[in-house]
């Protein structure tokens, strides 16, 4: 009776402490018997990276981070992470620091610099330091894109209202057009993450062209903007015309972006077309846009909407990547 | 002076003095306590032998109550968190929210109030008794330091066995949770995994067997105080052992908001 | 040597209990202890050995102050005296032979061998052969009675504190154990206070008996003294009138 009652105590006290630790180390990632090596990487700062959250290389969990501090002088910080030893580098590492998810989940993701070498890496102070780079925080932009999206929402409806007549019901259902595309291309957008990603090299090479592309936009929005507060309706016909223009550039300019987003572009396309023939018509002096400038509230919203998408196309310019990985609005 | 306090005001007035000095009576009867605890910690030759036998009663007899307290914990916490998180947060979550919380909280709290009342009460209740029954006073009579011989085993028995039996709820709670994502949240188990490792640190584990710790110590040492100082009859163990159940309660609470606010 | 009380006063709460007892048990005399219920016999008792502190007064075992010891020199004290509890107190969680065996384990130099066979003479002393693997619920209120002497006599003591020994027990179980007192002293010239209510009892074991009363010692003589006292305490307390112990107001 005692003795089993001896056996009964030392036995639940073992499998306590084995439970313990072995249950520490699988939550911690079963990193027992397996040879790590440690490598250090620097960053200008490191955004919300913590400790444990995964290193990957091409999309595979190989370590964790195991250590950040700041480094002596205070210049940069210093991550330390352990990876598997039977890992291989790629050619000139580099490491960025991005978002797993939406949450808050972090990663930290080595390449080969050749892959990105556009992006400003941090100088190791240590011969075998790996430069580094933390990518921002998207929780800015996706505002800045709610806020945008809302006002043309609001814009869209507006307008839904002060057209009553032939043209008004072409404008809206070239409207509701774009409002199908915008939505087709979001859905794509989400759907097609990882492509997105994989093309994300393509990207890189027709930056260029979209940032013009952006810049042109950006001008137009600001003419519309001045041509709305002078009350000059032709000149708004015409920069309509002229934007339609740009956002047909910037459309093919998504084309290379993303074969997959091929079918979309198409008939956003289409929609931009039919736009157009309806600001052909206005221009032919069919239609009430007057209308639309005596509303001042809409005008207001105008002039909002045209800032915030300037701020967007800044940010766009700096971030491409995160920014077509985020949404289109 | 004491002549201001007049009329209607005289009765609160003895009132408050007499809590006062009441409170703080028994504060010094339990520091006093506590010292000869501490004093007879030195004579292991006798309480070392009744050890094994107290974390027997203490800590494995426990181990039903707290695994089916934790199972359900585990279950409902797996459930809860996929319904705050429907659509927006990825499922992963589920795994992050059920392992923080069986670690941090649930667990060690949980089990520490369960066993505040099933260990708590049952050595109030057996104090209680062999001090109404003069058992205490027999084993001076034969040169036993009831002190060394009875509570010390119990206080270093619930010390030790309480941080092994939080660690058996906390897995308990964490499969049984795992097993609800399999089978009523179309998890997979490399999902609920993923968030259980996300934001673990091997912290999370010394904390909660702290936490445990420190419950254990306050539980059996409560009881073991309310149990010693009955005087009277059945309904005065009645009496201790609702005391102790009620006290250990509470002193677990406020022990998990200072461990969180120094610890954490 | 002897037990000393020497002013012994204790009160709890408001309640006086004793107020001022000074007795002494001289070595090798059996000392009764009468009084009325609740008048404090037990609480005299339990001082004797340390289980209640005193509010003033000293009291000396063995020649040494309880009232002064040390912890540790207290429980050395108490291994050489044996307390039979009021209400036997038997550890319930253990069965007979254990109980014995308890203090048994705490005297030093005894084989398992010998502690055995104390264990079952303690037993054959008291009539309970064959009840060693009882447990005490087992058992009949007289029979753990009996339990309880026979644990305090199985250390072999050189004092005995008896509290009510013979109380609910029948008229020959009663004798078996007055006997068992006499035997004590005679044998093993141990000195003991009986605390009781029974006067055939206190007659036949004392050498002399204490009266308390009022937190004192009312009275204090030999058996034949007590007998022929004309205290009206003492005698309604012998006689069972209690209209004679009220005393009239001073
Ligand atoms: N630990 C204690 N705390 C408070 N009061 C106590 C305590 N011990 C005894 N008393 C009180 O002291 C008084 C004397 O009790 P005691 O047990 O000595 O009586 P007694 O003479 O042995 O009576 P009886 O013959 O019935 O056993 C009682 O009123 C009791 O309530
Ligand atoms: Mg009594």
């Amino acid at each position: 009776m005692s003795m089993s009652n001896e056996v009964r105590v030392g036995a639940v006290l073992i499998a306590g402490i084995v439970l313990v630790v072995v249950g520490t180390i699988w939550l911690q990632g079963w990193r027992i018997g397996r040879e790590d090596q440690l490598v250090t990487a620097w960053f200008r700062e490191v955004g919300q990276v913590q400790r444990g959250n995964p290193v990957k290389l091409r999309g595979v969990h190989i370590g964790r981070i195991e250590e950040i501090s700041l480094d002596a002088g205070g210049s940069g910080v210093a991550v330390r992470m352990s990876i598997g030893s039977d890992v291989r580098m790629p050619e000139d590492p580099v490491v960025l620091l991005s978002m797993e998810s939406l949450f808050g989940d972090w990663q930290a993701e080595i390449h080969s610099r050749a892959r990105f070498p556009l992006y400003d890496y941090a100088v190791s102070p240590e011969p075998d330091g790996i430069p580094g780079y933390s990518l921002p925080d998207m929780s800015r932009l996706t505002a800045v894109a709610d806020r945008i999206a809302e006002n043309l929402a609001v814009i869209t409806d507006r307008v839904d209202i002060a057209f009553t007549d032939e043209t008004a019901l072409n404008i809206r259902e070239a409207i509701d057009n774009i409002q199908r595309v915008t939505g087709q291309l979001t859905a794509l957008v989400e759907a097609q993450e990882q492509t997105v990603r994989d093309v994300a090299v393509g990207l890189e090479t027709t930056t260029e062209t979209l940032q013009q592309a952006a810049l042109s936009a950006s001008r137009t929005f600001s003419l519309i903007e001045t041509a709305i507060a002078d009350g000059q309706l032709a000149s708004i016909v015409g920069n309509v015309d002229r934007l339609t223009a740009q956002i047909d550039t910037l459309s093919s300019a998504l084309v290379l972006v993303s074969r997959d987003m091929g079918g979309v572009t198409e008939s956003a396309d289409s929609a931009f077309a039919s736009l157009h023939a309806i600001v052909s018509a206005l221009d032919r002096g069919e239609g009430t846009l007057g209308l639309l400038l005596q509303d001042t509230a809409l005008y207001r919203d105008l002039a909002l909407t045209s800032s915030l998408v300037q701020d967007l196309i800044r940010d766009f310019q700096r971030n491409p990547r995160r920014y077509i990985n985020l949404r289109v609005f | 002076m004491m002549k201001v306090i007049t009329g209607a005001w005289r009765a609160p007035a003895a009132w408050v003095g007499r809590s006062a000095v009441g409170t703080a009576a028994g504060m010094g009867r339990f520091g006093q306590f506590l010292a000869g605890i501490g004093h007879a910690l030195t004579d292991v030759r006798t309480w070392g032998p009744a050890l094994v036998a107290q974390m027997g009663r203490i800590g494995v007899a426990s181990l039903p109550i707290a695994l089916f307290i934790a199972a359900f914990t585990g279950i409902v916490l797996a459930l809860q968190a996929s319904y705050t998180f429907t659509g927006a947060i990825p499922k992963y979550f589920v795994g992050v929210l059920v392992g923080k919380t069986m670690l941090l909280e649930l667990g060690p709290v949980l089990t520490g109030l369960a066993l505040a009342g099933r260990v708590g009460a049952n050595i109030a209740a057996e104090l209680g008794t062999m001090r109404v029954t003069e058992q205490i006073d027999a084993l001076e009579t034969l040169g036993y330091d009831p002190l060394a011989h009875l509570v010390v085993p119990k206080v270093m028995a619930a010390l030790i066995m309480f941080p092994v039996v939080v660690a058996f709820a906390n897995a308990m709670g964490i499969v049984a949770a795992w097993a609800t994502a399999l089978n009523l949240l179309d998890m997979t188990t490399p999902e609920f995994v993923r968030g259980l490792r996300l934001f673990f640190v091997p912290f999370d584990v010394t904390y909660s067997l702290i936490k445990a710790a420190s419950f254990g110590l306050a539980v059996a040492t409560i009881g073991c105080f309310f149990g010693f100082t009955t005087w009277g009859g059945a309904q005065a163990v009645g009496r201790s052992t609702t005391q102790a159940v009620v006290l250990s309660s509470m002193v677990i609470l406020v022990l998990d908001a200072f461990w969180a606010v120094t610890l954490l | 040597m002897s037990i000393v009380l020497d002013g012994v006063a204790k009160r709890f709460g408001t309640a006086v209990v004793l107020n001022g007892v000074s007795l002494e048990a001289r070595d090798g005399e059996t000392l009764a202890v009468i009084g009325a219920s609740g008048v404090g016999k037990s609480v005299l008792l339990k001082s004797v050995v340390g289980l209640i502190r005193p509010d003033v007064g000293t009291i000396q075992v063995d020649g040494e102050l309880v009232t002064e010891l040390r912890r540790q020199d207290l429980y050395n004290l108490r291994r050489r005296v044996g307390y039979v509890f009021q209400f036997a107190a038997l550890f319930d969680s253990m069965t007979v032979e254990e109980n014995l065996a308890m203090g048994l384990s705490r005297v030093p130099g005894l084989s398992l061998a010998e502690r055995r066979e104390r264990v079952a003479e303690s037993l054959r002393l008291v009539d309970l052969e064959g009840f060693g693997a009882q447990m005490p619920g087992e058992l009949s209120g007289g029979q753990r009675k009996r339990v309880g002497l026979a644990r305090a006599v199985a250390i072999r003591p050189k004092y005995l504190l008896y509290d009510e020994p013979t109380t609910g027990l029948d008229p020959v179980t009663k004798t078996v154990i007055d006997r068992l007192i006499l035997r004590m002293r005679e044998e093993l010239g141990v000195t003991s206070v009986v605390v009781t209510h029974d006067m055939t009892s206190a007659y036949r074991i004392a050498d002399r008996i204490a009266m308390l009363h009022a937190g004192r010692i009312r009275y204090l003589g030999t058996p034949d003294q007590i007998r022929a006292s004309d205290d009206p305490v003492v005698r309604g307390f012998i006689d069972g009138r209690p209209e004679l112990m009220q005393e009239p107001v001073t």
